[in-house]
């Protein structure tokens, strides 16, 4: 976040002021101090959920039939960060004039409107899908709390504005009738809760506002798949062992004369590199499909759900690290693994 | 480049109260409110509003701009001419939502704020985000709100000319989220007002 250093008018001492901070006090004489500036200036939403209370939403959460209890019994609590997510708001009053029926009188009235829009993209939080509704309907509790970056910085992790485009269009739509408008940066509070699972991390937001669950990320409970992919499993042995009786005994195969030939054994191996090369064709939707270690993503507009690439982390690693080794033990390399 | 100014109070030289998103600060001791949204800032009386209503809840004080005005309302098709005082009370914070919550200052106007002159000591104050020049048509919106129908069928024409600028903060109770005003005892959420 950018830092603008000015100097106390009375005792000389060095005044820090962050973008959008308005009001700043020389820390050696208390000289209070406005600074205009061109952003607009912000305000912090009072944080009333401690971490003790977000853990507890998320434990809450986690006892779900969508959830492996493994999960819930296994994983570990790493870490809760406190981030302030900075949103642009834009508020003000506009007329509204309404015809009345059945005469040319016009009734005179103003209503208030307000956006919000994301001051910052959100993708290092995975949580980009924050829309503003949601933050208006979080806000309905909240209380203001002076803006205060050195304070917000001590209890958790202040995000940067990326976002200055102050709803141009919509403001446009509303110009002819607005009466006042006003533009302001809001810091909203949301916890980040990590728990660890098998060496993974699971990542879960909860509003510090109202404790509202924003999303819910932990290991898929995969009964119903396992019980399905067993039954499917079970079907095709069937299938296939029936396939397989009807080749070798029935008089058709006779008739054929593949039974007992080499013709058999060079269809049984043309048919087992067919199926080998039909798999790793197909391995990547079929882990996809049955992948028995998902991550599962509770939100308030669905349950989202994604497979762990074990081929990018958990195997690519294990790979590096048996390579390394070995070329290691050969006097080929010295071993050196960062992870 | 950035603009800095000192927030002191001319008069006895202490820091004033108010918060980042403010455009009004206050000196509560000398009772007076500094507007500084404008290219010079305006210097106004301050007095405190007495509650109609008083309860044991934490309490918190809300500004407004209280403008006393002169009207004079035209018939221009039977030429009448009409003179009236009236004091306006326009909340210098902003409500959302203001047709579902509604418009204190507008209700305001129709009741009689009295004033409280007693001593006050550790005063939680809103911050003030409406200056002077973001209220200053509000007095003729609302007389338009009460007299639009009139204006369409009698050929009314309305001018308003404000005679004193001063501002009045007004106690309200906070307890469980809400905000309660302690003239008319309405309720909002917090969030309406932040």
């Amino acid at each position: 976040m950018k830092v603008e250093v000015f100097s106390c008018s009375e005792c000389g001492g060095p005044l820090k002021v962050a973008v959008s901070q308005f009001v700043v006090s020389c820390n050696y004489c208390g000289v209070l101090y406005h600074v205009k500036q061109k952003i607009p200036p912000a305000v912090s939403i009072k944080s009333s959920i401690t971490l003790s209370d977000a853990k507890r939403i998320v434990l809450k959460e986690l006892k779900d039939d969508i959830i492996a209890r493994e999960f819930l019994h296994n994983s570990f609590f790493e870490k809760g960060t406190l981030f302030f997510i900075p949103f642009i708001e834009v508020r003000g009053i506009k007329s509204k004039e309404t015809p009345l029926h059945n005469s040319n009188i016009v009734e005179f009235n103003y209503q208030a409107f307000d956006y919000i829009e994301r001051g910052s993209d959100l993708n290092d939080l995975d949580i980009d899908f924050i829309e503003s509704s949601l933050v208006e309907e979080s806000l309905l509790n909240a209380e203001q709390k002076e803006f205060n970056l050195v304070e917000m910085r001590k209890s958790g992790v202040v995000l940067s504005m990326k976002n200055y485009t102050f709803f141009t269009n919509r403001e446009r739509d509303a110009a002819e009738s607005v009466i006042e408008k006003h533009y302001r940066i809001i810091y909203i509070p949301v916890w980040e809760i990590n728990y660890s699972y098998k060496g993974i991390i699971f990542k879960s937001y909860v509003s510090a506002i109202n404790g509202d669950p924003i999303k819910i990320q932990a290991l898929k409970n995969h009964k119903k798949k396992l019980f399905y992919s067993i039954l499917g499993l079970f079907s095709l042995g069937i299938i296939f062992s029936r396939g397989l009786k009807l080749l070798l005994f029935s008089s058709t195969a006779a008739n054929l004369g593949i039974r007992g030939g080499g013709m058999f054994l060079l269809v049984l191996a043309g048919s087992g590199i067919a199926a080998l090369f039909l798999f790793f064709l197909l391995f990547p939707f079929l882990w996809e499909t049955f992948a028995f270690r998902e991550i599962v993503s509770k939100r308030r507009d669905g349950v989202k759900s994604s497979s762990i690439n074990y081929t990018e982390n958990s195997f690519t690693k294990f790979g590096n690290r048996i390579v390394k080794r070995i070329t290691s033990a050969l006097g080929m390399v010295k071993i050196e693994i960062n992870e | 480049m950035s603009n800095i100014k000192k927030l002191k109070c001319r008069k006895c030289g202490n820091n004033l109260t108010g918060k980042n998103n403010s455009k009004i600060f206050f000196c509560l001791s000398c009772r007076l409110g500094y507007d500084i949204s404008g290219e010079k800032a305006g210097m106004y009386n301050l007095a405190f509003g007495e509650p109609v209503r008083k309860e044991n809840f934490l309490m918190e004080y809300f500004p407004f701009w209280k403008l006393n005005c002169e009207i004079n309302v035209e018939n221009r098709s039977e030429d009448i001419k009409k003179r009236s005082e009236v004091i306006f009370y326009i909340p210098s914070f902003y409500i959302k939502n203001i047709n579902y919550f509604g418009d204190l200052g507008y209700y305001y106007m129709k009741k009689n704020v009295v004033i409280d002159t007693g001593e006050k000591k550790d005063l939680q104050v809103f911050p003030a985000d409406r200056g002077l020049n973001d209220v200053i048509s509000y007095p003729k919106i609302y007389l338009l709100k009460d007299l639009s129908k009139e204006i369409n069928k009698l050929d009314l024409d309305i001018n308003v000319r404000i005679l004193e600028k001063s501002l009045i903060l007004i106690p309200f109770y906070f307890k469980d989220h809400l905000y309660y005003d302690s003239i008319l005892f309405w309720k909002y959420p917090s969030g309406a007002l932040i």
